[in-house]
């Protein structure tokens, strides 16, 4: 018989785990199904009736961030920017959509430089080094068996021959893997990685490819792994998941190499890798 | 209206933040509010900065507001077996670290710590989010947020090893 002291000696990354899965458990409420009746739209109605503006910076500012020229103006032009590309996945169709971006990816090194920003780019790198792939902004790190435990699908991995992954990481129902470079692989953008591995759940909206190709940004059909994959190449490009519950997970992670994308049995998979796309779709159709 | 579109592709994240904040049954209202709250605050919006962290510090204020006015504890209930979502799968056996009781146990003693380390709990774990969000989320810096989480498992763990009253129940 189980004693809730069992729980008070759980090891640090289990007792978050198991929090995480009460988290899980909880019964949230949902919005209104019609979206003429949700909290948007009464919010909407209720700006609307009542003649609501924005005020002008009246409240304190947003803390940690230095101010660079910020206006109304511009703020409210990037509301429009980022609203445009929420209605343009409004549907909410379980899978992934890629869009190019105008702004530049997110560094480790975050600049001053006024830009574009798409929502829930929420990953920052910590400041001090982490794990290989620490500035990819890939999660949390945990370790490969506990990354393992953290989703609710059977996480697939390569071959033997290329070793155990040197991190694992964990973000909202993402894990992903990195391997370095060396054994096979060869050096990515940022040099001492080789593969990075990211799995979730959710599908692929094939329809959606061909309307947002954009300069510069390559995005070939391929087979993988007995399915139709994309293949991503050129110019840096952003994602955009939709996850289980149909709510969009804007990525505006680092994007360090070619990258192969494609969904099997309710799991999508991204990999980046610099072999080339025949042996990208080779280490694909290995995964076990 | 473009305003109503954006907000409502964060609509699910601010209920649920709305939810762990505010008293019973006035999530989707402090939702509401706390939209209309955003929209008045724009101006103060960076563009330098991502957005939903921003949108949910409005919401989690606005229910922690309504807390407070209220006088009564915020919680959310453990869903029974019979009312998951379909298609939403208990974990799977390999996946779930915890039997249901456990699972009971630990989330009672979570809501039986103060409010404090009660809602720091609950932004990085019910809510996942990560380091940032939750600081953003509760108004402190990153390196409190952090401090504040590590003192709140702590005395979770305390009160697992001892809970009040003597027992919890499952």
């Amino acid at each position: 018989m189980p004693d809730a002291r069992d729980l008070a000696r759980l090891p640090e990354p289990e007792l978050e785990l198991a929090l995480r899965e009460v988290g899980r458990a909880l019964a949230w409420p949902v919005a209104a199904t019609a979206a003429s009746d949700d909290a948007a739209a009464r919010a909407r109605r209720r700006i609307v009736e009542a003649g609501i503006r924005p005020a002008r910076r009246s409240w304190p500012a947003w803390p940690g961030r230095r101010p660079v020229g910020s206006s109304l103006g511009i703020a409210v032009a990037a509301l429009l920017v980022i609203a445009a590309i929420a209605a343009a996945i409004g549907l909410g169709l379980p899978g992934i959509r890629i869009t190019t971006t105008s702004s530049p990816i997110p560094t480790a090194a975050p600049s001053a430089t006024p830009r574009i920003v798409v929502p829930g780019a929420s990953a920052t790198p910590s400041p001090t080094p982490g794990p290989l792939g620490w500035t990819l902004g890939l999660g949390d790190p945990f370790s490969v068996d506990l990354a393992r435990k953290a989703v609710s699908f059977p996480v697939r991995l390569p071959p033997e021959r290329y070793g155990a992954p040197a991190s694992a990481w964990f973000l909202d129902g993402r894990v992903s893997f990195v391997w370095p470079s060396g054994d096979g692989l060869l050096p990515l953008e940022e040099r001492d990685l080789g593969l990075v591995l990211t799995e979730m759940e959710g599908g692929l909206d094939e329809g959606y490819f061909d309307k947002v190709l954009g300069p510069g940004t390559t995005i070939e059909t391929v087979r993988v792994d007995g399915t139709t994959g994309y293949w991503i190449t050129g110019r840096p490009h952003e994602l955009i998941y939709v996850d289980p519950h149909g709510e969009p997970v804007f990525d505006t992670r680092r994007v360090v190499g070619d990258t192969l994308i494609w969904a099997r049995d309710g799991i999508t998979y991204r990999l980046e890798v610099n072999l080339g796309r025949e042996a990208a779709i080779e280490l694909a159709g290995s995964l076990r | 209206m473009a305003y109503e579109e954006l907000i409502r592709t964060y609509q699910d994240v601010a209920l649920r933040t709305a939810a762990v904040f505010a008293p019973d049954g006035e999530a989707d209202d402090a939702a509401q509010e706390a939209f209309v709250k955003a929209y008045r605050a724009l101006g103060r919006f960076r563009e330098d900065a991502p957005f939903r962290p921003w949108l949910l510090q409005i919401v989690a204020n606005e229910a922690r507001n309504r807390r407070r006015s209220a006088g009564r504890r915020a919680g959310l209930a453990l869903r029974s077996a019979e009312d998951r979502r379909p298609g939403e799968a208990a974990p799977s056996p390999e996946s779930a670290i915890l039997a249901d009781e456990q699972r009971a146990w630990l989330h009672q003693a979570v809501e039986a710590l103060r409010p404090d380390d009660r809602d720091v709990i609950a932004a990085r774990y019910f809510l996942e989010l990560n380091e940032a969000e939750t600081a953003a989320l509760l108004g402190v810096p990153r390196g409190t947020a952090k401090s504040r989480l590590s003192r709140a498992l702590g005395r979770l763990r305390a009160t697992l090893a001892d809970p009040p009253g003597g027992r919890l129940d499952a």
